[in-house]
């Protein structure tokens, strides 16, 4: 008898089957505008944001750089829709990110209203290194991928030729409260998150 | 890790006199306390989702064969490898032998609580692996070898100018006398070189996912995340527990978790790993282990405290404590202290180890009315000091067997009581009786009126 076996063993003499599976409460159903929703949490979540057109983009991002004032190199994701992003003024890299990524700037799969919450995943054409070695993280999300709730991220990575190895649900930077129980931002992962909503 | 639950006593006196311990705990109510009580204010629905949870973990119990064997399944599919572990030392050593038979030596490890419990770092240290925890709290209280005295924010015992001293000590830089957002990039400096060069990354497990094969982390710092996707082998270590039907199920529980921990509605970071990297994917492990931990939790299936294994480890019981408020958890003496700790302490170490710990509580009742998945506490508190006194670790037993022999002899009793009122009457003074030697620190704060001058059956005789 094996060590699985013995501990089924065990949980069977405890577990019989009956207790029937409960209705899951409905899914929240935010009122109003999702985009505008959406916004707010983000910033409720410590992300800052910006709409612009996809035109736009090269230099919404370029003057981010700018005005945070760090060098202009981007680590930027391969994936769809990035793939030809291009600025003249900045340098850009696509091999994996180090101690020296200042900035990265990817796609997501989703936003979600509810929460101000992005939805990532791995893959051929991306890394999820980026999403946490970067000291300032840009996403750009469409607007028209802005869904009301957790709940609705979940069909969206079901539908994915292949379930990914990595779904990265992120709200807001990385912060701490390990020290005196103070919120400090950028404890190991990025210290600010910068959504671009484009339409 | 050694359980020192034993020294209960002598550790909560130690705690109550410590000057910084108490300055720490103090800012337990302005943090947790506050920031749960508006989270929740803004989810009126939370009464009937903690019911729901709680409905769902009862349902999960009663079928978790059947859910783990699904869950070992779907990971198997997605390329990934279960082991099962009975008890600690099982655990211990499959987490050595997976790093040892890859030659890996270093070794990332983000937050795992069933890690602390097994005596993880204690096995890959001695087997000549170097360990770095990397969730902030834990890498303090690694620098101080010190256990965590707290489920989710595990140095917050420890003042800024200890976390300091520990730094200057650790990394030749002083950082004696820094700032809390100073002490964090020192952090994260000296992190990033460990990150980099990390080759085996052990994390936890909020849920194990039996639908798609998935482990989740909830955590704020990110860096769980860097220590499953940098190396080149990621093991999750989970109690058999953990495990939920479906990604539906799991946002119920995520919903309620990040609420009653820290107040947020979401953490930073929740996260899914699912097996390996795929053959094409750009970054990510190239083997993924789960060790399923059992140490206790089936036996705990049958029997009174089968609820205790609907926590979802929140906290929030221990941040509603009084007494966890005025000891802190280093005097817990193991993994788990508070309200859950208590229970789960003499459940998985021995009632013999802790029978100390489901006497330390007033019974008042608050960790069952925050606990979200609705955990009667308060009940398996008491249930545990019957065990403990029908196993003999309960001291007063013998006072209480006297009692119950001069009880059952009315004559003797009254003769004895008789003795021992006009002894009491010759000690009182202004009416209370003063604390005697050898009474205890129980009478320390308690007066006890003297007894009147003609006790109820002499007076009842005299009426007759």
């Amino acid at each position: 008898m094996t060590s699985r076996d013995r501990i089924l063993e065990r949980i069977r003499a405890g577990a019989h089957h009956q207790v029937p599976r409960p209705r899951l409460p409905e899914a929240p159903a935010p009122e109003g505008d999702l985009l505008e929703l959406l916004q707010d949490n983000l910033t409720l979540a410590a992300a800052s944001h910006q709409r612009c057109s996809t035109q736009e983009l090269p230099a919404a991002v370029a003057a981010y750089l700018q005005r945070n004032q760090l060098p202009a190199k981007l680590w930027v994701s391969d994936e769809a829709g990035l793939v030809d992003f291009h600025h003249p003024d900045i340098e850009l890299h696509h091999e994996s990110p180090g101690a020296e990524t200042s900035a990265a700037l990817t796609g997501a799969l989703a936003g979600i209203a509810e929460t101000g919450s992005l939805v990532l995943h791995s893959g051929a054409d991306r890394r999820t290194a980026l999403n946490f070695l970067a000291d300032h993280h840009l996403v750009v999300l469409p607007v028209r991928s802005v869904v009301a709730c957790i709940e609705d991220a979940w069909p969206l990575l079901r539908e994915l030729p292949d379930w990914p190895r990595t779904v990265n649900i992120i709200t807001g930077p990385s912060r701490t409260a390990d020290i005196e129980q103070t919120i400090q931002m950028g404890a190991h992962g990025p210290r600010s998150l910068h959504i671009l909503l484009v339409h | 890790m050694k359980s020192t639950s034993v020294h209960f006593h002598a550790n909560a006196r130690a705690a109550l006199n410590d000057p910084v311990l108490q300055d720490a705990l103090k800012r337990l109510k302005a943090g947790f306390v506050v920031k749960r009580r508006e989270a929740l204010e803004g989810l009126p629905d939370f009464p009937a989702m903690r019911e729901a949870a709680s409905a769902l973990k009862k349902h999960i119990l009663d079928h978790l064969d059947i859910y783990l064997e699904q869950y070992e399944a779907a990971v198997r599919r997605q390329g990934g490898e279960v082991h099962w572990a009975e008890d600690a030392e099982q655990a211990r050593r499959i987490v050595a032998d997976l790093c040892q038979r890859q030659g890996l030596r270093r070794v990332l490890k983000g937050k795992t609580m069933v890690g602390e419990e097994v005596g993880l770092n204690e096995e890959l240290e001695a087997a000549g692996l170097e360990v770095v925890e990397t969730d902030l709290g834990e890498y303090i209280i690694q620098l101080a070898k010190e256990p965590p005295s707290h489920i989710i924010a595990p140095a917050i015992h420890k003042t800024r100018g200890q976390v300091g001293e520990l730094f200057s000590n650790a990394h030749d830089n002083d950082m004696s006398g820094a700032n809390a957002p100073e002490l964090v990039a020192e952090a994260r400096r000296v992190m990033r070189r460990h990150f980099l060069a990390g080759e085996v990354g052990i994390t936890g497990a909020n849920f194990l996912i039996a639908e798609t094969g998935s482990n989740i982390i909830v955590t704020n710092e990110g860096n769980g995340d860097l220590s499953a996707t940098l190396p080149k082998m990621h093991i999750v270590v989970a109690g058999i527990e953990k495990v939920v039907p479906t990604l539906e199920d799991a946002t119920l529980l995520l919903r309620i978790l990040a609420r009653s921990a820290t107040g947020q509605r979401m953490t930073s970071y929740t996260t899914l790993h699912t097996g390996p990297k795929r053959t094409s994917d750009r970054d990510g492990p190239n083997a993924y282990h789960v060790v399923l931990v059992d140490n206790g939790r089936s036996r705990m299936l049958t029997g009174p405290y089968r609820d205790m294994l609907h926590c979802i480890r929140c906290g929030a019981c221990l941040n509603h404590c009084p007494v966890y408020g005025a000891i802190g958890g280093h005097a817990y003496g193991w993994v788990y202290p508070g309200p859950m700790g208590s229970v789960l302490t003499p459940l998985i170490t021995g009632l013999d180890q802790a029978a100390s710990l489901p006497q330390a509580s007033s019974l008042c009742g608050r960790c069952e009315a925050v606990c979200p998945v609705a955990i009667p506490l308060p009940r398996m508190l008491r249930e545990l000091r019957f065990d403990g006194f029908d196993q003999g670790h309960v001291s007063g037993r013998g006072l209480l067997r006297t009692w119950a022999f001069l009880a059952c002899r009315p004559r003797l009793y009254r003769r004895i009581s008789s003795l021992l009122l006009a002894a009491a009457r010759g000690l009182a003074r202004r009416g209370w009786l003063p604390a005697l030697p050898g009474t205890g620190a129980w009478r320390r704060a308690r007066d006890l009126p003297a007894p009147a001058a003609q006790s109820f059956s002499d007076w009842w005789r005299r009426r007759q």
